[in-house]
């Protein structure tokens, strides 16, 4: 019995639990089995297929660079010709017994480009307080063009007895910045508004 | 195609026939045999039934959905409710109607068009009919789990479709359950179509019908099991710890879009080419001049085909894709709208100095090219990436669907139903009837849809149960519509039951320019067996 016939049999036989045939002639019989089977072969094929669009997906991602995306794509604001100095200076107002410091006092950044800086700020006092910042700039132009994104000065800081927190600044400098201005300094100055604040709150 | 006919014997096939066959051929009559039945005329008429009754069900939650829309507020189901209703109205319109349809037809017309005495594995078919009866019971009860029925819209996207209930899990049950017997038809019809053909029908000779539904098959066979993957993902994203699409364990949510999408697009083609071969019959009938173009309406069914494979990003221009897969789908998109010109430029064409007549089939027909081809230009102007980015998921978008899917999937059924049931039932339907149903659809349906196009101009997202102030005007008018489209579908099934109980005798080749085997070779009605003696097509 060769291959063939062994493959007709299987084929007769197996077919028989899923179809009744409804063909001319054995022949035609035959030929639809044989049809049936590669027809269903397809199923599994598109299920392995599906299956690695899974890998195949991430691959090409990767492979293509495309994870990220639009947020990917450079930032043609940053000027990378130059960079401005910027100081960090903190003062308190009279009376107020915080520590307040800068966690970095200098960093050099080119215009456009966002950073975060900290503050460090402790409450020595034995308890709850309210303050709140205002910052200044030198030389007075430079604020102009300092753009600040967050900041702990946007709103009141109220610090529990003997708390201690560090509070970011994040900001960019405009690209627009005049050629002449190489450095800028931000002061903040803390200011005691416990009663005012209180005082909002009772009304 | 040719009109000679020779009777050959063929003495294998009619030995083969007495010994396997006596067991079904107990004719009509007993109405049990419906679950034993291997007669494709049988289960041609069973699929049909089960269609127009999904069809109905699927009617009546879009009613809801638009009562609950008729004004701003929440006036009759809640959020929850109203999303499972548009979920579950679009899978029953697409697995449970649509396609069940085309199928029917498939069973009834395929073996006598080309000659066959019935499907290549009448046992196969039958169990593919059977196995839609528990998807669509596991579909109706999913409304009255804890929890509800699936509610992430027919597309099953994640997060949504993760954090479902138990619904949501019988939901991707029926689908496959759904597919499975999607599968097991097509196989069907693909071998009878390659196999089973009377000796002289030549591939390049079957009616459009069958070309249409050979191309449909293999997308079917191709895409469903696709389909099948996506869902199990998701089930074991739900069930089993994997994160294939679950963000919070490190899965991708987009992957998801994009398997489904690799599905989805080929299957709003399944939805129309048959529908596409349908028209393809009926227009050449009622111009009386054979159908234009019949080669290249082969090609460019094949060729929407294969686009439809590379075409699936369009549904997704807003996940954040660079800018070459935009342009891409974009243009691959574009590229679609030319196989699909072809075809309505050959129907424009068949009836170009035909001589018309206008009976319902045809007023069908007519109504699906014009109203089709607006669907076909608002899905050109959603595959203009910038303009999809604003209309995406707006009104716009159900415009543009229901506008391919109700005048071409629906209407084309429609034809189909009037141009056959002379036919399959040997009585003539009422043609004035007829000819009332089909205005009373264009009218209403352009009622309903047409003010949608405004309000997605205008930005009123889709799926939603509530909406700003500013669109109430236009979704009262759509629901007024709506209700006009529903209630209209009543004279169908009216026409329909008339028809079969006492319609006039219809006569052998009921309309004059039919040129297709069941009407040159076979009385009306056809009698239950047809073709056991090949005819020889010259
Ligand atoms: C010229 C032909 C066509 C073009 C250019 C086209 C284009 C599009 C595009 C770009 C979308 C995505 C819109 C979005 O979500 O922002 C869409 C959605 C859709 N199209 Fe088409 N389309 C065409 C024909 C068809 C046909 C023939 C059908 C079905 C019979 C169809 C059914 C759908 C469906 C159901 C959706 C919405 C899917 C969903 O989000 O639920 N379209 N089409
Ligand atoms: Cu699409």
């Amino acid at each position: 019995m060769g291959a063939g016939r062994i493959r007709f049999y299987f084929i007769q036989v197996f077919g028989q639990f899923f179809v009744k045939d409804n063909a001319r002639s054995l022949q035609v019989q035959h030929t639809n089995r044989i049809m049936l089977f590669k027809l269903l072969l397809i199923v599994p094929v598109m299920l392995i297929f599906c299956a690695s669009l899974v890998p195949l997906y991430r691959q090409i991602c990767k492979v293509l660079g495309i994870t990220a995306t639009r947020s990917m794509a450079a930032n043609t604001q940053v000027d990378a010709s130059r960079f401005i100095a910027v100081d960090f200076v903190a003062n308190l107002n009279t009376n107020f017994a915080w520590n307040f410091a800068p966690v970095e006092k200098h960093v050099d950044i080119h215009p456009g480009e966002k950073m975060t800086v900290n503050y460090r700020v402790t409450n020595t006092l034995p308890y709850a307080t309210t303050g709140r910042a205002v910052p200044s700039f030198a030389p007075i132009e430079g604020g102009l063009y300092f753009n600040k994104i967050e900041c702990f000065c946007f709103s009141n800081q109220t610090m529990q007895a003997g708390e201690t927190r560090d509070m970011p600044v994040t900001f960019y400098v405009n690209t627009n910045i005049p050629k002449e201005i190489g450095a800028i300094a931000l002061s903040y100055t803390f200011f005691n508004v416990t009663e005012a604040s209180d005082g909002a709150k009772k009304l | 195609m040719s009109t000679a006919i020779t009777p050959t014997h063929d003495h294998a096939y009619q030995g083969a026939h007495d010994a396997r066959d006596h067991h079904d051929d107990h004719g009509p009559g007993n109405w049990t045999r419906i679950f034993t039945t291997t007669n494709h005329k049988d289960i041609g008429s069973m699929y049909l039934w089960f269609s127009l009754f999904m069809f109905f069900v699927g009617g009546s939650m879009a009613l809801l959905i638009r009562a609950e829309l008729f004004q701003p507020g929440l006036q009759f189901v809640q959020p929850e409710v109203f999303n499972s209703l548009t979920t579950v109205h679009a899978l029953i319109m697409i697995f449970g109607a649509v396609m069940p349809a085309f199928t029917g037809f498939a069973n009834w017309l395929i073996p006598m068009q080309i000659g066959a005495a019935d499907m290549a594995f009448p046992r196969m078919n039958n169990w593919s009919f059977w196995l839609m009866i528990p998807a669509a019971i596991l579909l109706f009860a999913s409304f009255f789990v804890p929890g509800g029925a699936a509610a992430s819209g027919w597309t099953l996207y994640p997060p949504l479709s993760i954090q479902g209930g138990i619904g949501l899990d019988m939901t991707i049950l029926a689908i496959h359950i759904l597919g499975a017997s999607s599968i097991m038809g097509s196989i069907n019809i693909i071998t009878t179509l390659l196999n089973m053909r009377a000796p002289g029908m030549t591939l390049m000779k079957m009616p459009m019908f069958c070309w249409t539904w050979l191309i449909t098959a293999y997308l079917m066979i191709a895409v469903m099991p696709v389909l099948a993957g996506a869902i199990t993902m998701l089930l074991t994203d739900r069930h089993f710890g994997t994160s294939f699409f679950n963000a919070a364990g490190g899965g991708d949510p987009t992957m998801f879009m994009h398997i489904f999408w690799f599905f989805g697009h080929p299957e709003v083609y399944i939805l129309i080419l048959p529908a596409f071969g349908i028209v393809s019959q009926i227009i050449p009938t009622f111009a009386r001049k054979p159908l234009f173009g019949y080669a290249s309406m082969v090609y460019a069914t094949a060729s929407i085909a294969m686009l439809s494979f590379i075409v699936w990003g369009h549904h997704m221009f807003t996940v954040g894709m660079p800018a070459a897969g935009q342009l891409f789908f974009m243009y691959a998109t574009m590229l679609i709208a030319v196989p699909t010109g072809v075809k309505i430029f050959n129907w424009i064409a068949t009836m170009w100095r035909g001589s018309l007549s206008f009976e319902t089939p045809m007023l069908f027909c007519i109504g699906f090219l014009c109203m089709f081809t607006l669907g076909g230009f608002s899905g050109l102007v959603l595959a203009i990436v910038p303009v999809d980015i604003t209309l995406h998921n707006t009104y716009y978008v159900v415009a543009h669907f229901h506008y391919v899917l109700f005048p071409g999937a629906i209407w084309g059924l429609m034809a189909g139903v009037y141009f056959w049931l002379p036919k399959f039932t040997g009585r003539m339907y009422n043609e004035t009837l007829g000819k009332w149903h089909f205005w009373l659809s264009a009218i209403s349906f352009n009622i309903t849809f047409f003010p949608q196009h405004f309000l997605g101009l205008a930005g009123m997202p889709r799926r939603i149960p509530d909406y700003a102030l500013q669109f109430a005007e236009w979704n009262m008018v759509s629901s007024i519509g709506a209700f006009i489209l529903g209630f209209s579908q009543l004279l169908f099934v009216w026409n329909v039951v008339s028809c079969i109980r006492s319609g006039e005798k219809a006569k052998a080749k009921q309309w004059e320019g039919a040129d297709s085997l069941e009407w040159t070779h076979l009385p009306s009605p056809v009698p239950y067996h047809t073709f056991e003696i090949a005819p020889v097509i010259k």
